[in-house]
């Protein structure tokens, strides 16, 4: 569990996060939602101990040290092979003897790096780094794993491994805190969701809550006069007409039966209707220009 | 302490896999070669005492800013987010900078060995490895304040501008007292009023620099007193103070490691 509490965090004149409280409950799959430069890699390294809060506090669940965690961008010494380095943070980790060597396999064979072992870092593919990444991050079996934009630069392959890596921990019931702009998969595993814009949390709760996936009807129409168009408007605030369309979002879709009737009886060609369902991302941009 | 010698041996790796590592034994190298092996005639004990244990000193410098800021990159997120204290991670960069320059500096004392006037006795090696020990100490405590690793904000020109001054007021009283230096701040007005009111400051500075003259006394071949013989642990001390502060700035850092 992770509880965020009134965090301040500015870079000289720059407020980076303000006043931004949130919880992570235990046990869940929490995606960090924003554009670049919202906060979330700064949100993340105040939690992991990196950054010092200029204002606030956080609460963990866990000894900090002993929480997971993937930078953005990892980067490893080159010259070092990726089962030697994998050794080095493990015991840094106070692992030792048959303990290293199995959290060392373990964290190998469960980002398919176990063939691997003996490669030098500066061979590895940008995929291969991201998932040596993650196994550094897994090695000690940490509760809490913070993974920051772990699926940047990488391809279709790469990004479907390591989100089928991110389910895996979920099932073994790890509290994860993922960083991404991959609105499709936050959709499909995350649990809980915060939505972060210019250094504040916009929304934050459960994905189903704070990203409600809604409809809207676009009519279609020949020739729309401007005395049929002003009627239209009359009949919901939110509606709009744009030339030849008309779009009814969510909240004006209880009038798309008047608006059509209206249509009709004005002697307007109606030359195509449809409701469609608005994508997380269009509900997502709304959710950041606010 | 083990989280320690661990990062040791990773930093001692991570080092001698580099040109970092390539450029501390060349430059030892050239050193033995320039300063040992083309000196003609025999070395007398003083300048081997004075000559390698100063030159190891400042190399300790150099060589802990030099892996100081090899650990001042986003690699070393992936260590310092599992460390308890930040502190360890710093010990580990210093203890690696003393211990490579210690094996150098055996080394070259080992090799130099045959040059020496007199062979070294039992009692010469008791009275100058404690002084190289804390020279090297001392310029790896030193060093850290050089690195971006351990800088925040004005830290490292606050330090280095205090210990200009500090050869500042030695040079100024070696050169004849206070005089020297009242003179030349005499254009300040209040300066004039009383010369003596900045004695308390040259015997702060007499009180620092002491444990180093001391400890070149010890390592020459002149008698030394028994307080002067604990001037190596106060070299120490002193170095232990350095390494204090930098672990006090390094510990409440913000840490926004560049790439590499």
């Amino acid at each position: 569990m992770i509880q965020v509490s009134d965090l301040t965090k500015r870079y000289g004149a720059v407020t980076a996060l303000e006043r931004l409280s949130l919880t992570v409950p235990a046990g869940t799959v929490f995606g960090v939602l924003g554009p670049n430069g919202a906060g979330k890699t700064t949100l993340l390294r105040l939690i992991v101990g990196l950054l010092f809060p200029d204002e606030g506090q956080i609460e963990l669940g866990c000894l900090r040290h002993e929480l997971g965690y993937l930078p953005e961008r990892p980067h490893f010494p080159p010259r070092f092979r990726i089962g030697e380095y994998l050794r080095v943070v493990g015991q840094a980790s106070r692992l030792s003897g048959g303990a290293l060597d199995q959290a060392v396999a373990a964290a190998l064979a469960q980002t398919g790096l176990g063939e691997f072992a003996d490669q030098r870092i500066s061979a590895c593919s940008k995929g291969m780094l991201q998932r040596l990444g993650l196994a550094q991050g897994l090695l000690a079996d940490p509760d809490l794993v913070l993974l920051d934009e772990p699926f940047s630069g990488l391809d279709p392959a790469a990004q479907a491994a390591m989100w089928a890596l991110v389910r895996e921990l979920r099932h073994a019931g790890k509290t994860i805190v993922v960083s991404t702009h991959r609105l499709n998969e936050v959709s499909q595993i995350c649990s809980h969701i915060g939505i972060l814009s210019r250094g504040r949390l916009v929304r934050s709760g459960p994905l189903k809550e704070v990203l409600v996936p809604r409809s809207q009807v676009l009519i279609k129409v020949d020739q729309l006069p401007d005395e049929v168009a002003g009627q239209l408007s009359e009949l919901h605030p939110a509606l709009r007409v744009n030339g030849s369309e008309v779009l009814l979002p969510d909240d004006a879709i209880r009038v798309k039966a008047a608006a059509v009737r209206l249509l009709i009886d004005a002697g307007v060609d109606v030359l195509h209707l449809e409701q469609r369902r608005a994508t997380l991302e269009q509900v997502y941009l709304e959710t950041v220009a606010l | 302490m083990k989280r320690v010698g661990v990062l040791v041996s990773y930093f001692s790796r991570d080092l001698f896999r580099s040109w970092t590592g390539v450029l501390a034994i060349a430059g030892a190298l050239v050193f033995y070669l320039v300063a040992i092996a083309s000196v003609i005639g025999d070395l007398d004990r003083d300048y081997y005492a004075l000559v390698i244990g100063g030159f190891f000193g400042f190399w300790s410098l150099l060589l802990t800013v030099l892996l100081a800021d090899r650990a001042h990159c986003s690699t070393s997120y992936m260590i310092l987010y599992r460390l308890p204290a930040r502190a360890a991670f710093l010990a580990a960069v210093t203890l690696t900078a003393v211990l490579v320059t210690g094996i150098l500096e055996i080394a070259v004392a080992l090799f130099s060995l045959p040059r020496l006037e007199a062979p070294v006795t039992a009692s010469m090696a008791m009275d100058l490895l404690p002084v190289w020990v804390a020279w090297l100490a001392l310029g790896a405590g030193l060093g850290l304040h050089m690195s971006e690793l351990v800088r925040r904000g004005w830290s490292r020109t606050a330090l280095y501008g205090l210990l200009a001054l500090v050869l500042f007021v030695l040079s100024e009283r070696q050169g004849g007292a206070a005089v020297g230096l009242v003179d030349r701040l005499s254009w300040i007005p209040s300066f004039i009023v009383d010369p003596g009111r900045w004695e308390w400051l040259f015997r702060a500075v007499d009180v620092l620099i002491w444990p180093l003259a001391a400890a070149v006394r010890v390592a020459r071949a002149v008698p030394y007193t028994v307080l002067e013989s604990l001037s190596p642990a106060l070299t120490l001390l002193l170095a232990a103070v350095f390494y204090g502060l930098a672990a006090s700035l390094f510990n409440s850092k913000d840490l926004i490691l560049p790439d590499g």
